[in-house]
């Protein structure tokens, strides 16, 4: 029976190994980039230091449609997210010049800020799309999402002294530490990890597994998210033209309805006889993310339909899809979320360098050596990558098209450059010349630009993680300087 | 109500690592006899049910499982981290949770 166990767990562990190692990189950085996701609307807040002002939603709103109504009428659309506690600034989704564009607008003019910028919104992309293009980038994150659940699962099923490992930390001791480390990372958040990674399976679910909807629906999708969103109100532009009405009456009308907060603001047709206001209830309050839309004849502002979701299967979707995003979660459950997801990463970092560790000695062939390598550089490069993201964000001058384009250009032209310098590197460089230069680029990053505080507590919280982040950088220089 | 049940999911890591003969020696300084191992290890499982209770009735069942699980690796990594380099730090960690559970619950009651 011993025997029959041990070989079980044989397999777990080499089935744990393998699938930690073929999508290990991705599953690192998606991992990294979700973990700072937790904080995507502080994060546009830093990278947009001009903008401070926190102005009531119904105005800012307002302020934004005047400005599409005058610069991008022939849109077909307008899709906008209402200002909140964390966010300060209106994010738009429209068409202009027949491009598709996200903008950040000023909440008191309405215009877009000049520091054009994708901000959190890249963290948040680049943890599901990996900057693939659609469809790659989320299959690619779903098939990486299921690998990791197996990983999970094989992992608590291979190891095999769960508890007594639970408290067991040896440092300086090689292959052992690496292992001990990987285990206590691992171990402590498993609840999270098991639970943020089922239902990060589940939201990109409709991607991997399509077939149920085409069973139900076949070619015709667009039926499909009809009924799974059957609260707006679709109608054909009139074609002809009609100013836009009090979108702060139906504003205030719908926040009376949802009882709260107005999240999202969708204006189909805008500028035609026949265009539609969608006011979606904010979903801050709850951890389900279906919330009520109320639809509004955007020139009479006469009231269309309203719709509340109550169906259970949605709702229950909707309900692990929030919990994934944590958009419910006050600022201390926000954090905790945070240092699981920062485990999450560190778990994986420090099981894809146990794996060549482990084989160092055993097996010193060059795909051993080659995969080293590269997990040295894909460890440092993600990170260098978004530091360079910031750097940018401070250094690009203000104006000018294709700005935010820019700022993701030099993070990704870094990411690789730092990939392949690491890869290169000397066994004796390679982590601590790319962590040394990271504490650099973090600790020289906030006194960029001259944006330390200037009394907004986001910008200063902001700054003086950074400087805790180089400072660990620092460390880590110092301490595989020194291994 | 959350501190102190913060604090007790310390207290019961704490007692769970001592009752483990390799930490519990590092913890305490001392080899502990088996019968003080098994009441550490009973502590152990009774602060932690505690602490999932006392967080239970701070907030919805979901909410308080959710913050109970994040604070797991929050309070659990320091801990290992002192046990490993400075274990009187980990002393000193437990001494301060047993402050920190009645000045949880009389904060929570006022």
């Amino acid at each position: 029976m011993n025997r029959l166990h041990d070989g079980a767990r044989q397999t777990m562990a080499w089935l744990h190994g393998w699938t930690g190692l073929l999508l290990g990189h991705v599953l690192y950085l998606m991992a990294f980039a979700g973990t700072l996701s937790m904080f995507k609307p502080e994060i546009s807040r830093w990278m947009r230091p001009e903008n401070t002002t926190q102005v009531d939603p119904v105005r800012a709103i307002t302020a934004a449609t005047d400005w599409l109504s005058r610069n991008a009428a022939d849109a077909p659309a307008w899709y906008l997210t209402a200002p909140d506690a964390r966010a300060n600034t209106i994010d738009a989704y429209f068409t202009q010049g027949g491009k598709i564009l996200l903008r950040a607008l000023d909440p008191t003019t309405g215009a877009p800020v000049p520091r054009e910028t994708l901000g959190g919104e890249f963290f948040y992309r680049l943890h599901f799309e990996l900057e693939l293009p659609y469809p790659w980038g989320r299959m690619l994150a779903s098939l990486a999402a299921a690998t990791m659940l197996i990983a999970l699962i094989s992992g608590i099923v291979a190891h095999r002294r769960f508890f007594r490992d639970f408290f067991t930390f040896r440092a300086d001791k090689g292959q052992r530490s690496w292992l001990d480390a990987h285990n206590v990372l691992g171990v402590f958040a498993l609840p999270f990890h098991l639970m943020i990674t089922l239902t990060g399976v589940l939201t990109l679910l409709s991607l991997s597994m399509p077939w149920p909807g085409i069973a139900g629906y076949g070619a015709d999708m667009p039926a499909m998210f009809h009924e799974l969103a059957p609260g707006g109100v679709e109608r054909p532009a009139a074609g002809r033209h009609a100013r836009l009405g009090a979108v702060a009456d139906m504003m205030r009308d719908a926040q009376v309805r949802c009882g709260g907060a107005v999240g999202r603001v969708t204006i189909v047709n805008p500028g035609d006889a026949a265009a539609v206001a969608s006011f979606t209830c904010a979903d801050a309050a709850q951890i389900a993310t279906n919330a009520g839309v109320a639809s509004y004849d955007a020139v009479s502002g006469r009231l269309l339909n309203t719709w509340i979701e109550h169906r259970p299967v949605i709702t229950t979707y909707s309900w692990l899809y929030g919990l994934h995003v944590a958009r419910f979660a006050p600022l201390p459950l926000r954090w905790l979320y945070f240092l699981g997801g920062a485990m999450l990463t560190m778990a994986i970092a420090s099981g894809l360098i146990l794996w060549t560790v482990k084989r160092r000695d055993r097996l010193p062939d060059r795909a051993n050596r080659l995969l080293a390598r590269v997990n040295a550089g894909v460890i440092v490069g993600v990170p260098a990558g978004a530091l360079a993201l910031l750097w940018a964000n401070r250094l690009l001058p203000l104006g000018g098209g294709g700005r935010a384009g820019a700022e993701v250009t030099a993070a990704l032209a870094t990411a690789g450059i730092v990939l392949v310098v690491t890869t290169a590197l000397p066994g004796r460089l390679r982590w601590p010349l790319p962590f040394a230069a990271l504490a650099a680029g973090l600790i020289v990053l906030p006194f960029l630009g001259g944006w330390i505080g200037d009394g907004d507590a986001v910008l200063l919280a902001g700054n003086l993680l950074l400087l805790a982040a180089g400072a660990l950088c620092a460390w880590l220089a110092w301490r595989s300087a020194r291994c | 109500m959350l501190i102190a049940s913060a604090a007790l999911l310390y207290l019961a890591l704490f007692a769970l690592a001592v009752a483990q003969p390799q930490h519990g020696d590092a913890l305490t300084g001392r080899r502990l006899a088996v019968a003080r191992q098994q009441q550490a290890r009973f502590a152990g499982w009774a602060l932690l049910a505690a602490s999932l209770a006392i967080a239970l009735t701070t907030a919805q069942p979901v909410y308080a499982t959710l913050w109970w699980i994040g604070a797991l690796p929050a309070v659990g990594l320091p801990l290992v981290l002192a046990r490993s380099y400075r274990p009187e730090f980990a002393r000193a960690g437990a001494a301060a949770a047993v402050v920190a559970v009645p000045f949880g619950l009389i904060l929570a009651a006022i």
